[in-house]
């Protein structure tokens, strides 16, 4: 491999990374600072990834869409269909122990995938959603484009860190943390718990719909296959537990450093016995799992630890 | 009609694993959601030992008559209860009691958990490889029993098993000192510590029980269906929503839960066809049956968190 | 504070003076911030509530202090767990004391009344034949008939040999049965007399005893 090449590998990568930090900023807001468990983060990556792709991809017979809109429409329908869902997921748990949302989210996400799996007019079902624009694509080259989409990804990246940040600073969000600390100190403050977590769900999840508008755009083309539970849901989790929970810049971090870990295992068990090699993506997921174990015994606090 | 038995088949699958999830969510104050995981390692080990082990000491090919095993299914069963058995309580050993220990909450260890299942699927898949497996490639017989049910034997014997196990279980909790303290301790774990109930026993003879329940219900859906390792994820909502409908470490509300969920997901599938096709909506219901328990359970959370205002 | 052989101390005081608290930590479900726990002249502070019940110990809680969703019958097995021998006897013993759980020994325990409850919490921490009962609060939520009963049974409870520590609302009444007392304020002792001393001391009456 040439320098150029593994320059634009790294672009790749890098852009990767930039849309899971994205998701991981989204379950910051809502784990990190709020501790509410979301384990169906893969629902609401999948539907902005999708919303996306219907709003902003090109016209086609086999599904509804694409209506060739502009990316920020859609990502503005993204955030607000991520929105209505984590607003009907909070409605039944938000008010009861902690795990409801954990086990509904997982189900919510579960249903979704089931939609876009069996529903062929709505997304494409197995065959999938392609033809999605490269934003900007207009205006470089394809050569230099990856580099182009990057910095895009970034200044996102960047302007919601910016964001949550504030977010988190404010009055609002030292509610949050109080609810995070004991939910029965900030009911008695006299904050609507209920309602403060609705609003934490929500903000979060819109985050993370925003992220799956832009890992949209980078793989081009959607299949049910890349929302399953590892890839929508698990590594992100892990992500923002390596990077530490409660940790703006942590979550970023930890985006990239799982990231790494496996884009460099996938790369590295290619080199496994040619039985075992077709098994590398199983085992590479036995690692995330372990490694996930190991940081929270040893490490839960993180690599840059929380506030 | 048959839809009702195709329910009450899977209805009496997911009781012998929420009757565990049940106890062990009660005892240990965690949803376990590596708990279809234990279904999905059962079910291999069921495999292991039916085609691997058994074959070895030159003990295969016998079949009972009408049905598609012999007895060697049940050294299987037999075998893959107690393995998945110790598996699961070295690994409550191991991963989830250092965390106990140390004072992580309920919600810390149902993540561990959750990834505890993410790699056991895939131990299983990197072992067993993706594809689906069979125990046996016999075709079975449907017969035709009065008001037009139709069962194959092998399903006449999944849920005569599984109602033999699930009184068994029933006595051992009604008859024997351990069987009331797991019930004690699902009750008031602090008072059961105060009484002087040994409780990391406890723990152990719950997690012991609860999973070995959970391979069987493993293997019998093997027999009724196949082998995948997506099989214990796709249990999992159904085991939930069978154990929260049922109240947790509710014994009798468990069986009630997987009854209503298992007959809910058969019967409800065609039902909502019927309802779509008659109102000319396109839509086949047959791929959203795992998504049937979830609403179910998410009903009973809307009437539970109403009756918490 | 001390409790010597089959005797019976009161331990009255205020609301949130410490009293649940100091029966915790004796009990090893709290860790003691300063001072030690003894008994027997051996130091069991830090030692875990399954440890302390093989001392011959034995606490009723205030709250939540039966298996609602067994038997009476189960309930006293409970309170044996750690018995290797055959206690039907002290069932039976412990029937003698409360006569009506003997009537109600199939029932689910979480079905009974109040009083009823709290004589099978009381019946589960004698299963141990203990030497010594801390009860928390026995009489709390109880209709005055039925504290007179629970407090008698409390005094059959010692002339079978038992030593109690009794926590108490009911601070008159529990000091009545008692053979001396402790007045809990803040957390700290600020009385220690016999029974009838703090009964006949006005300072006390005033403060804590409803004048």
């Amino acid at each position: 491999m040439n320098v150029s090449g593994l320059l634009g590998y790294f672009a790749t990568f890098a852009i990767a990374a930039g849309a899971y930090s994205i998701a991981s900023l989204g379950l910051n807001v809502q784990f990190g600072y709020t501790g509410l468990y979301n384990f169906g983060i893969a629902a609401f990556f999948a539907t902005g990834a999708y919303v996306e792709g219907i709003i902003t991809g090109g016209p086609s017979m086999e599904h509804l869409g694409g209506f060739d809109l502009p990316v920020l429409v859609g990502v503005i329908a993204a955030m607000v269909v991520s929105a209505i869902l984590a607003y009907i997921i909070g409605i039944p748990t938000l008010r009861l122990k902690g795990e409801f949302l954990g086990i509904s989210s997982l189900g919510i996400a579960e249903t979704i995938r089931l939609i876009i799996t069996n529903e062929k007019w709505l997304a494409g079902g197995v065959w999938g959603l392609g033809d999605i624009p490269r934003p900007l694509g207009n205006l470089v080259g394809p050569k230099t484009y990856n580099w182009v989409y990057l910095g895009l990804v970034l200044a996102v990246v960047g302007i919601i860190y910016f964001l949550v940040q504030k977010i988190v600073k404010s009055p609002w969000g030292r509610v949050l943390k109080a609810i995070r600390e004991d939910e029965g100190v900030a009911a008695a403050m006299g904050k609507n718990v209920y309602k403060y977590k609705m609003q934490s769900l929500i903000l979060g999840s819109v985050i993370m719909a925003v992220g799956g508008a832009f890992y949209a755009h980078y793989v081009g083309y959607l299949s049910p296959e890349s929302f399953r539970p590892l890839m929508g849901t698990f590594i992100i989790w892990a992500m923002l537990m390596a990077g530490g929970k409660g940790n703006n810049k942590g979550a970023i971090l930890g985006a990239f450093v799982v990231w790494g870990v496996w884009t460099f295992t996938e790369f590295f068990v290619n080199y496994l016995p040619s039985g075992l090699a077709s098994r590398a993506g199983y085992i590479n997921a036995i690692f995330i799992a372990i490694l996930f174990q190991v940081l929270i015994r040893i490490r839960p606090q993180g690599i840059l630890g929380g506030e | 009609m048959n839809f009702v038995v195709n329910g009450l088949i899977l209805g009496s699958i997911i009781a012998l694993g929420a009757i565990g999830l049940s106890l062990t969510t009660a005892i240990l104050n965690f949803y376990n959601f590596a708990h279809g995981a234990s279904l999905l390692l059962g079910a291999y080990m069921g495999y292991t030992v039916l085609s691997e082990f058994l074959p070895r000491l030159g003990l295969s090919g016998s079949t009972f008559p009408y049905l598609s095993f012999g007895w060697q299914m049940i050294i299987a069963i037999l075998g893959s209860m107690g393995l998945t058995a110790v598996i699961m309580i070295a690994i409550d050993r191991f991963v989830y009691k250092p965390l106990r220990d140390r004072g992580s909450g309920p919600l810390i260890l149902g993540m561990s958990s959750l990834f505890m299942a993410l790699m056991l699927r895939n131990l299983v898949r990197t072992i067993w490889g993706p594809s689906v497996h069979y125990y046996s490639n016999e075709i079975q017989m449907v017969q035709e029993f009065p008001l037009g049910i139709r069962m194959t034997p092998d399903q006449i014997f999944i849920i005569g098993l599984a109602i033999l196990l699930v009184i068994l279980t029933q006595l051992f909790l009604k008859r024997t000192k351990m069987g009331q303290a797991m019930r004690a301790a699902s009750d008031n774990i602090d008072l059961a510590m105060i009484t002087g109930i040994d409780t990391e026993k406890v723990v152990i003879w719950t997690w012991g029980i609860g999973t070995a329940l959970a391979a069987v219900a493993g293997v019998l859906y093997g027999i009724n269906v196949q082998l995948r390792p997506m099989m214990g994820w796709y249990f999992l909502l159904p085991l939930f929503a069978a154990v929260i409908i049922g109240g947790e470490g509710n014994f009798y509300g468990a069986l009630a839960g997987a009854m209503t969920v298992g007959i809910a997901q058969e019967v409800g599938t065609p039902l909502l066809q019927n309802m779509f096709d008659s109102i000319n909506i396109q839509v086949s219901m047959t791929g959203y049956k795992p998504a049937i328990a979830f609403v179910l359970m998410v009903i009973v959370l809307l009437v539970r968190s109403y009756g918490e205002e | 504070m001390e409790v010597r052989e089959e005797e019976v101390v009161s331990i009255i005081g205020p609301n949130g003076s410490g009293k649940s608290t100091l029966m915790k930590t004796i009990f090893g479900l709290l860790k003691p911030m300063e001072g030690k726990v003894c008994w027997n002249e051996e130091d069991i502070s830090g030692l875990k509530p399954n440890q302390i019940v093989r001392k011959q110990m034995s606490y009723v809680p205030q709250t939540s202090n039966i298996f609602q969703s067994l038997t009476v019958t189960e309930n006293l097995n409970m309170g044996a767990f750690i018995r290797e021998d055959d206690y039907s006897d002290r069932i039976r013993e412990i029937f003698e004391i409360f006569p009506q759980l003997e009537e109600y020994r199939n029932q689910y325990a979480g079905k009974l009344s109040g009083g009823e409850q709290q004589m099978v919490a009381m019946g589960r921490a004698l299963m141990l034949e203990p030497t010594i009962l801390l009860l928390d609060e026995p009489s709390a939520g109880l209709a005055p008939n039925l504290v007179d009963m629970i407090l008698e049974r409390v005094e059959e409870i010692n002339r079978t040999g038992v030593a109690l520590l009794i926590v108490e609302q009911n601070a008159k009444d529990a000091l009545e049965i008692s053979d001396r007392g402790y007045v809990l304020a803040m957390g700290r002792k600020e009385y220690e007399d016999t029974a009838q001393g703090l009964l006949d001391n006005e300072e006390v009456g005033e403060l804590y005893l409803g004048g």
